[in-house]
């Protein structure tokens, strides 16, 4: 299954100007595509897990240099930034509320720098050998994938904002609701065989 | 001249607060370019033996195309947390290249080097497949083209909650930012035997002696690069 096995010599000679037909691409009509696979790609964007740059890091600066940090740096150069962020999250409510409110422990039962820790390592965790979700309420298991219908901002909000309960800001007893934004699946985006997301609609 | 006034009408789009998945117009550097990586999926799918990635590209119209100088990329990490640093470096690469009407695959393979700038070796080539059609080559599913976004978030409310800290935080109703948004999206579907053996779960190595003991996980990203 090599590419170029039946013009062999193209490989030699894919040189930064080459523009090198295929032989495998020769349709019944006779056309030829041409295909380049040379030259350096250089990092434009990067995503492991949802919302992360949307999220956490705030100036425009922040967001263009978290797409080119490497996930082998990403804890020393965004843990920081990240607790920072949510601590002026909750600083914010606390104003609202005109009342001191400070991160719990969530339900995972991860303090605030852990929690940040894990956040700023931007790898998307994907179990072989389980059911892979963002989060299992069935199971109780956290980061082990993330499937077509997650609710990915939920459960990042209940991570945050949740406590040890996951409800601790539900809207519920006089608190701000931040563990939902109410939407969910929209019907018929998605299919239960290959490729899982259905025809677009235009 | 297509290309200029596609883009032009996705900038419009965008200007208007229109395009913003789990990851989209996340920065400025990217953002409104075909580089913008919109989602990032992965879980098991039909086949319990395999891995399936999902990576979106917003789409504004019919006629979004990928571009051909941009290498998505997609990373695997198989042997967790390395040496003193906690973090992760790709032991494995799954690369796709639009040219013409096809998308070309190649990997999974160990890619010559790691980091911010990356190559492709022809010799991994693995399959190619049509715009908007599937195919599957050695027990790997392919898929490029137009879909539905998937995608669902009430953005402004967000935005909202972020921004002034309303007593109410995001209320008791939502509305769907993406709901009528279609993306390019890649699927690919993997037998687990060619991603090897997964690490100890990050989250367990992070946390040492008190790690809740989360299933082994492959650690995965994806990546756009531009030439």
């Amino acid at each position: 299954m090599k590419l170029f096995n039946k013009k062999g010599a193209m490989l030699v000679a894919a040189l930064a100007v080459a523009a090198v037909s295929c032989s495998d691409d020769d349709d019944v009509t006779g056309n030829v595509v041409t295909t380049d696979f040379t030259g350096t790609f250089v990092q434009q964007d990067q995503m492991g897990r949802p919302g992360i740059n949307t999220v956490f890091p705030t100036t425009d600066a922040e967001e263009n240099a978290f797409n080119t940090t490497l996930p082998a740096d990403g804890i020393a150069r965004w843990q920081p930034t990240f607790q920072s962020k949510v601590e002026a999250l909750y600083t914010a409510y606390s104003n609202t509320a005109g009342t001191t409110l400070t991160y719990e422990n969530n339900i995972l039962g991860l303090d605030l720098p852990t929690l940040t820790t894990a956040l700023a390592l931007d790898v998307l965790q994907v179990a072989p050998n389980a059911t892979t979700n963002y989060f299992n309420p069935t199971t109780g298991l956290p980061l082990t994938g993330r499937a077509l219908s997650d609710d990915v901002i939920d459960v990042s909000l209940i991570l945050l904002f949740g406590g040890n309960t996951g409800a601790r800001f539900d809207g519920n007893n006089g608190t701000p609701n931040l563990v939902s934004d109410n939407v969910g699946l929209e019907p018929g985006v998605i299919q239960s065989a290959f490729p899982y997301l259905t025809a677009p609609r235009f | 001249m297509k290309k200029i006034a596609l883009w032009s009408s996705i900038a419009v789009c965008a200007a208007a607060g229109i395009f913003i998945a789990a990851d989209h117009l996340d920065a400025p550097a990217v953002a409104m370019t075909t580089s913008d990586i919109a989602d990032f999926y992965a879980f098991e799918g039909a086949n319990s033996d395999a891995t399936t990635f999902v990576v979106t590209l917003p789409a504004a119209d019919a006629n979004a195309q990928f571009d051909e100088n941009v290498l998505i990329e997609i990373n695997i990490d198989n042997t967790g947390v390395e040496g003193s640093t906690p973090g992760v470096v790709e032991d494995l690469v799954i690369q796709a290249l639009r040219q013409g009407d096809k998308m070309y695959f190649f990997g999974p393979y160990a890619p010559a080097q790691t980091g911010l700038n990356s190559t492709i070796d022809p010799d991994a080539f693995a399959a190619s497949v049509d715009i908007g059609s599937s195919t599957t080559v050695g027990g790997v599913s392919y898929f490029a083209g137009l879909r539905q976004d998937a995608f669902f978030f009430d953005f402004e409310a967000f935005n909202n909650v972020v921004g002034t800290a309303p007593a109410a935080g995001f209320g008791t109703t939502g509305n769907n930012t993406f709901e009528p948004l279609n993306v390019n999206a890649l699927v690919i579907e993997v037998p687990n035997a060619l991603l090897g053996s997964a690490p100890p779960h990050i989250v367990d190595q992070l946390l040492g002696p008190n790690a809740p003991g989360l299933p082994v996980a492959y650690n995965v990203w994806v990546e756009t690069k531009r030439r």
